[in-house]
Parts: structure tokens; C-alpha cells; sequence
């Protein structure tokens, strides 16, 4: 184990937070998740009861019956405000004081960074970079994330769950939330992070990064296993592997909305439901092809003249 | 404002029992604010060129007094911003606080003040421009330029010519200093518009 390495990687101003997103990632979901248990508990309690469901809300009141619901903003606000104001300026001193800002050599066109890394949120990204072109990696998929994020609201229509934290509610919508979060963002930055070192080489945690290692990398693309040659029978071959899967896949997510979620599946109109299923056809696809490259060495499924996927 | 105005300010109703743990959108701007006053000091130094960049930012770190904390406040606020951001975000969906009147319209906010936050953080880390910055201003630029159709354009709009070169840092450094600040200006404002609307906070 190198210690030392995985220390310097650690506090490296630049990973600082992604290491802080190690502990409070965890502590958030475990606050999460306990107030929608209780939430969940109350749930139940209040569909077996109807005579009390009318007088109480879901929602836990963090009243007393004997305070004031409502303060002025003078002093009981700006109090507090300056506290915070106090308490931030404090703390960001503290990481300024232990972490100073980085500053490299000057800029030299003739000399390449090895390797040359991201900022920490764009490292999931970066990472696809290995799976994917880098104009699908770097423009499309974050393009899908954006809209993807943006439409949510219009997809996800239901007023179960509005102001409160609950499980039982919302399995499906905070399920696929959290997938997205942690599998597709979050690990990823975390392995290039901690896994990815010089020449974008894989590392566990504690092996040395060393730039000289000669890693014989195979890339196999899936025509080539099934000894196609000429360049439009690759094109026509990669087409119809790629779309036919996502059709598949399509199906495949569209059987198991109607099975498992079928008041889903009434509620939403024609659109709505295309872009969910299309939304999640993405968010599996991904995991598939890094399954496909790091498990089978296959890089590509479809190589055209212009594009590979 | 009035001393009539500033009383009705004061006496306004807010909601009784919070910490400021519970709105982290008040950090948020907090921070914003501390990004702006320690932004404008490091301006005072900086310059946007090439090789004169490097020297004026190793000037703020070695000679100015205090500049060595103002930049690193710079970054620390900026990280803690946009970690500060995405959990807006993930609260947001976690509450399903994208439904009712003002819903969509705070989600849209949110999800675009995450955005910029990343667009703030990734500009700002280009003026140094030094070899970390040089190369992940090329490599992006490389990427946006293998996209079809437009991605050669867009591509020149970035770098300024065929190659990376000056212009594209004084690109970077406008987008980040003049026009960031006021689409992110907008964007609070919007916000607070939305948040007192029908509201309490």
C-alpha cells in the first residue's frame, strides 16, 4: 500500500471536495432516509385511521403548540443571519488558510499534463471519455443531463411527497434520482479520482501511479468479433446492434412500467411517457457499455465514418 | 430606502424555529456575495494575457499583502459553492419542491444556478492559465470541436482562431467577470420573486 500517494491525492486542493462529498453524501442519505422512515410510519398510521388523518398533516410540525409560528425579521432573522454569515467566513478562512489555491508551471503548449485531469465534478464525464467519442461524452451527454434535470417536474406530476422526506411514496422517482446521483456522477468522479492516474491508466487505491507501466490495452470492437470487413456492412451491422438494443431496452423498461407501475403509466400522456422511458433508456445504457469495455475490452458497437458509439 | 420602508422590512413575518441549516439557499448567496467582493479585489491584480496572467497571478500569491488568502478564499468559496449548489438541487427533487405554482419555475432555478456554478467554477480555474488550466481549456476546446455540424465553430468562438490563443482568455475572463455575475444577479432575484410570492421567508 502506498500511503503516502493516496494522502497526496486526498489533499490535493483540487479532490478536497469530492473527499468531503465521501462523508456528507452518506450522512445526508442516512438523515434522508430516517425522517421518510418516520414520515413512512406516520403514513401508515394515518391510512388505517381516518378519523385522525383529518386533523393531523403528514408532515412532522416541528411546533410546539406554544410557540409563535411566525417572529420578525428583527432580531430573530438577522441574528441568525449574521451568525451564519460568521460562522462561513470562519470556516472558508480555515480552508483557504490550510489549502492554498494551486498554481502550476506557466502555461507551455509543448508540454502535455500527465495526467491531465478535469476539476473534480467534470470527472465522471472525463471518465466517459474512455467508453465513448469525446464529443458524445463531453457535449451530449451533459446536454441529457441538463434537460434531463430541467424536465423533471413535467415527467414526475405527482403531489405525493411535496415538502416532506418519503420512502414509501416515491420508491421509483427518488430509486432512479439516486442511481443517476450516486452510480453516475459520484462514482465516477470518485474513480477518477482515486483510480485513474497517469495516462488515464486504471490503479486500485494504493498502487502506485506509474507513469512508465506498460499496460497492453486491448480494444475490440463488436464487428470485429464477427469477422465483418467492409466499412458499410460495419455501418449497417453497428446500426442494427445499437438501435436494436435500445429498442429492446425500450420494451424491456416499458413491460416493467406497465407491470410494477401501472397507475404510473395511466396518469402520464403520450410525451411525458416517451421521455421517461427514453430518459431511462440513457441511464441504463451507460453502466452497459462500461460493463462491455471494462469487462470485454469491446471500445465500440457501432463504427461509422463519421461516429463510433 | 425610507426609514418607513426599512421598518416594514424589519417587522416582516418570517417563519419561527429555523437554523440556518435549514436554508442553505441563504449560504448560497452568502457565499455568491463573498465570491463577488473577494473577485473584485482579486481584479484589481489580474491581467487577462497570456504570459502576463501567470505573472499576475504569481504576483497576488507572493507579493500583494493578503492576496495569497483572498485567492484561496476565491476557490474555497467557489468549491463549497457549487457542493452548496448540487445539494439544492438534491433537496429540491428529495422534497419534491418542483410541484405547486411556484414549482417549476424554483426547480428551473435551482438546476440552472447548479449549472452556472460549474460554468463559474470552470472558467475561473482557466485565468491562471497555467498548465493545468492551458491544457483543460484545449482538451475541452478539442472535444467541442469533434462534435458534427457546428463543433468547429463553436470551437473557433472558444479559442480564438484556428489555435488556443489570448483572445480565448480574455473570452474566458469576460464570460467569468462581466457576464456570469449578472445572469447569476438575475437569477437570484428571480428566486427571492418566487420565494416571497404567497409566502412566509
Amino acid at each position: 500500500m502506498d500511503w503516502k500517494q493516496l494522502w497526496e491525492i486526498c489533499s490535493a486542493p483540487d479532490n478536497v471536495p469530492i473527499v468531503l462529498l465521501l462523508f456528507l453524501t452518506p450522512f445526508y442519505l442516512w438523515y434522508g432516509f430516517r425522517e421518510a422512515i418516520k414520515n413512512d410510519r406516520l403514513i401508515t398510521q394515518l391510512e388505517a385511521d381516518p378519523a385522525l388523518a383529518k386533523t393531523h398533516h403528514r408532515r412532522h410540525q416541528p411546533y410546539h403548540p406554544a410557540w409563535d409560528k411566525t417572529v420578525h425579521v428583527w432580531p430573530y432573522l438577522l441574528r441568525i443571519e449574521l451568525l451564519a454569515a460568521l460562522v462561513v467566513t470562519a470556516f472558508l478562512c480555515i480552508w483557504a488558510i490550510y489549502l492554498d489555491a494551486p498554481l502550476e508551471e506557466p502555461a507551455n503548449p509543448t508540454l502535455t499534463m500527465n495526467p491531465a485531469k478535469a476539476p473534480w465534478y467534470f470527472l465522471g464525464l472525463q471518465e466517459m471519455l474512455v467508453y465513448f467519442d469525446p464529443w458524445i461524452a463531453g457535449v451530449i451527454l451533459p446536454n441529457i443531463i441538463v434537460v434531463g434535470l430541467m424536465a423533471i417536474p413535467y415527467m414526475d406530476t405527482s403531489p405525493l411527497g411535496n415538502g416532506y422526506y418519503t420512502w414509501k411514496q416515491r420508491k421509483f422517482a427518488l430509486g432512479g434520482f439516486l442511481f443517476g446521483y450516486l452510480v453516475l456522477w459520484l462514482a465516477l468522479a470518485i474513480v477518477g479520482t482515486f483510480i485513474r492516474g497517469p495516462g488515464w491508466m486504471w490503479f486500485w487505491p494504493g498502487q502506485t501511479w506509474d507513469a512508465h507501466r506498460v499496460v497492453h490495452e486491448v480494444n475490440i470492437h463488436l464487428h470485429e468479433l464477427f469477422g465483418i470487413t467492409d466499412v458499410w456492412e460495419i455501418a449497417i451491422f453497428g446500426g442494427i446492434a445499437t438501435l436494436g438494443f435500445t429498442a429492446v431496452l425500450g420494451g424491456a423498461v416499458d413491460f416493467a412500467l406497465r407491470k410494477w407501475k401501472p397507475e404510473l403509466f395511466r396518469k402520464m400522456n403520450v410525451i411525458q411517457y416517451a421521455h421517461l422511458v427514453g430518459f431511462l433508456i440513457m441511464m441504463i445504457r451507460l453502466p452497459v457499455k462500461m460493463v462491455l469495455k471494462l469487462g470485454f475490452d469491446i471500445k465500440y458497437v457501432w463504427v461509422t465514418p463519421w461516429f463510433n458509439v | 430606502m425610507s426609514a418607513a420602508g426599512l421598518t416594514r422590512v424589519l417587522d416582516r413575518p418570517v417563519l419561527a424555529r429555523r437554523t440556518f441549516l435549514s436554508d442553505p439557499g441563504r449560504t448560497a448567496v452568502f457565499l455568491f456575495g463573498v465570491e463577488v467582493v473577494t473577485g473584485a479585489l482579486l481584479a484589481l491584480y489580474y491581467q487577462p494575457a497570456p504570459e502576463a496572467s501567470f505573472r499576475s497571478v504569481q504576483l497576488i500569491s507572493n507579493a500583494v499583502t493578503f492576496g495569497w488568502l483572498v485567492r484561496a478564499v476565491h476557490l474555497a468559496a467557489a468549491n463549497v459553492t457549487v457542493l452548496l449548489a448540487a445539494y439544492l438541487v438534491v433537496r429540491a427533487f428529495f422534497r419534491r419542491a418542483f410541484l405547486g405554482p411556484r414549482g417549476l419555475g424554483t426547480w428551473l432555478l435551482t438546476v440552472g444556478f447548479f449549472l452556472l456554478m460549474l460554468a463559474f467554477y470552470f472558467t475561473g480555474e482557466a485565468l491562471p492559465w497555467d498548465q493545468d488550466a492551458y491544457w483543460r481549456a484545449t482538451v475541452t476546446a478539442n472535444l467541442v470541436a469533434d462534435t458534427p455540424l457546428v463543433g468547429p465553430w463553436v470551437a473557433g468562438v472558444l479559442r480564438g482562431g484556428a489555435d488556443m490563443s489570448g483572445v480565448a482568455l480574455v473570452r474566458l475572463y469576460a464570460a467569468h467577470a462581466i457576464l456570469m455575475p449578472w445572469v447569476a444577479y438575475w437569477t437570484i432575484k428571480r428566486m427571492r420573486e418566487l420565494m416571497r410570492r404567497g409566502a412566509i421567508g
